[in-house]
C-alpha cells in the first residue's frame, strides 16, 4: 500500500468514528502543517493555535471528504483557510512574500520548499531534537545511515533502496527499522521533558 | 510489532498487514508512542517545523470533546476489485440500455404526426450571357455528360439561346 493509500484507510476509519485513527493523521501532518502555516503567521504560539484548529475543522469536515484529492491536500487547504481567515479576523494580511494560494498545496511536500520564519528562541528549542536526530545518525553503522537517509531524505521506496544497497528489500526494511530505533532511543530523555520543550 | 509501524510509516506493507498494523496502533498505546517518535525523527531529518510537546495532548483533549464523525462509507472505489465491479455494472447497464432500446418492439403511433409544411423554394433561372452560351456550344464535345447524345445538347443550348431575353 502506497503512503496515500494508509491515509485514505485512516480516513475510513475516522469517517467511521474511529477517532484514534484520526490522532494518527495529526501525528504524521501536525509539524508539516505547522510548517506551512508559519509562511502565513510568524508568531509560533499562533501557528500552534491555528493548526490546532485547522484540524478540528478537518475532523468536523470528515464527512464531506470523498477521497478525490490526497488527504494531506485537502488539510493543507484547510490549514490555509483557517490562516487567512484568522488573520482576517485579526485584521491582519499574510505578507506577500509568504502568500501561498491552496494551488500551491497540491503538489506540497514538505522539506526545501518552505522556509520556516521561526523566532530564533522556537528555531533553539527545535533544532534540539533536530540536533540529535542528526547527531546520531552520524554515528550509525553505514548501511543503516545510507538506508534511513535514502528513504527519509531522497524519499525512495524499499524496492530502490535494495537495487542501490545490493541486498534484499527485508533486509532493507530490517535496517530502516534499526536506524529509527536507535536514534529514538537517543531521543527519548529530550521527550520525557516538560510542556515547553518543542518536538 | 515496531518493524510493521516503520514499514506502516513508509507505505511498504500489503494491504492486510498494513490493517492488522492500524489495528494494534489502535488498541495499544505504546505502539502509537512509537508512530509518534518515527514521525518525530523523520520531521526532525527534514527539518520540519516542530511544535510543542502539549500540541497533541491539548489536540487530543479538543477531539475528545468532538462528536464522533459517522460518515457513510463514502470513498470512491477504494479497492482495485471495487473498482472494477463498478465499471462492470455500468457496463452490464450501458448494454442493456442499448439493447432494450434497440430490440423493444415500438409502440403503434395513433394519433398523426403533424407535418410541417416544406417551404418549396421556386426555381431562379439566371440567363446565361451570350458569349457564354457560345462558349458551351462550341465546347459541347469536351462535356462529361452521356445520358444526352446526339443533336440533343445542341438543340437544348440552341433553344434556350432563343429564348433568352431580348432577342
Amino acid at each position: 500500500m502506497s503512503d496515500r493509500d494508509i491515509d485514505r484507510q485512516l480516513v475510513e476509519r475516522a469517517q467511521r468514528g474511529d477517532k484514534r485513527a484520526f490522532e494518527m493523521l495529526v501525528e504524521k501532518y501536525q509539524r508539516k502543517l505547522g510548517r506551512l502555516l508559519s509562511r502565513f503567521i510568524r508568531d509560533p504560539a499562533e501557528v500552534e493555535d491555528v493548526t490546532q484548529e485547522a484540524f478540528i475543522k478537518a475532523y468536523r469536515a470528515l464527512p464531506a471528504f470523498r477521497g478525490d484529492s490526497a488527504f494531506y491536500t485537502w488539510l493543507y487547504r484547510i490549514g490555509i483557510n483557517t490562516a487567512k481567515n484568522y488573520l482576517m479576523a485579526m485584521g491582519r494580511r499574510a505578507p506577500t512574500s509568504t502568500e501561498v494560494e491552496a494551488e500551491e498545496a497540491e503538489g506540497f511536500e514538505e522539506g526545501e520548499q518552505l522556509r520556516d520564519i521561526n523566532t530564533p528562541e522556537s528555531v533553539l528549542l527545535s533544532n534540539e531534537i533536530a540536533e540529535t536526530v542528526n547527531a546520531t545518525i552520524e554515528g550509525l553503522p553505514e548501511e543503516l545511515r545510507k538506508a534511513i537517509q535514502m528513504r527519509e531524505i531522497e524519499g525512495m521506496s524499499y524496492e530502490d533502496i535494495a537495487q542501490a544497497m545490493d541486498c534484499p528489500i527485508g533486509t532493507v526494511r530490517s535496517r530502516i527499522f534499526r536506524a529509527r530505533e536507535a536514534i529514538a532511543e537517543q531521543l527519548r530523555p529530550l521527550l520525557d521533558t516538560g510542556k515547553d520543550r518543542r518536538w | 510489532m515496531k518493524e510493521q509501524i516503520s514499514a506502516l510509516m513508509d507505505g511498504e506493507l500489503d494491504q492486510r498487514a498494513a490493517g492488522e498494523a492500524i489495528e494494534r496502533l489502535r488498541a495499544s498505546g505504546e505502539a502509537l508512542q512509537t508512530w509518534r517518535v518515527y514521525h518525530l525523527i523523520s520531521d526532525g531529518m527534514r527539518d520540519t517545523r516542530l511544535l510543542s510537546a502539549g500540541f497533541t495532548a491539548r489536540l487530543s483533549e479538543r477531539l475528545a470533546a468532538e462528536p464522533a464523525v459517522l460518515a457513510p462509507s463514502s470513498l470512491p472505489g477504494r479497492t482495485p476489485v471495487q473498482r472494477f465491479a463498478y465499471a462492470a455494472a455500468a457496463s452490464v447497464a450501458a448494454v442493456a440500455l442499448v439493447g432494450w432500446l434497440a430490440f423493444a418492439p415500438q409502440p403503434e403511433v395513433s394519433a398523426p404526426i403533424a407535418k410541417a409544411p416544406t417551404a418549396v423554394t421556386p426555381a431562379v433561372m439566371v440567363p446565361l450571357p451570350s458569349a457564354a452560351q457560345d462558349y458551351l456550344l462550341a465546347h459541347q464535345g469536351f462535356s462529361p455528360r452521356v445520358s444526352l447524345q446526339g443533336m440533343a445538347p445542341y438543340v437544348r443550348t440552341v433553344a434556350d439561346r432563343a429564348d433568352e431575353p431580348g432577342k
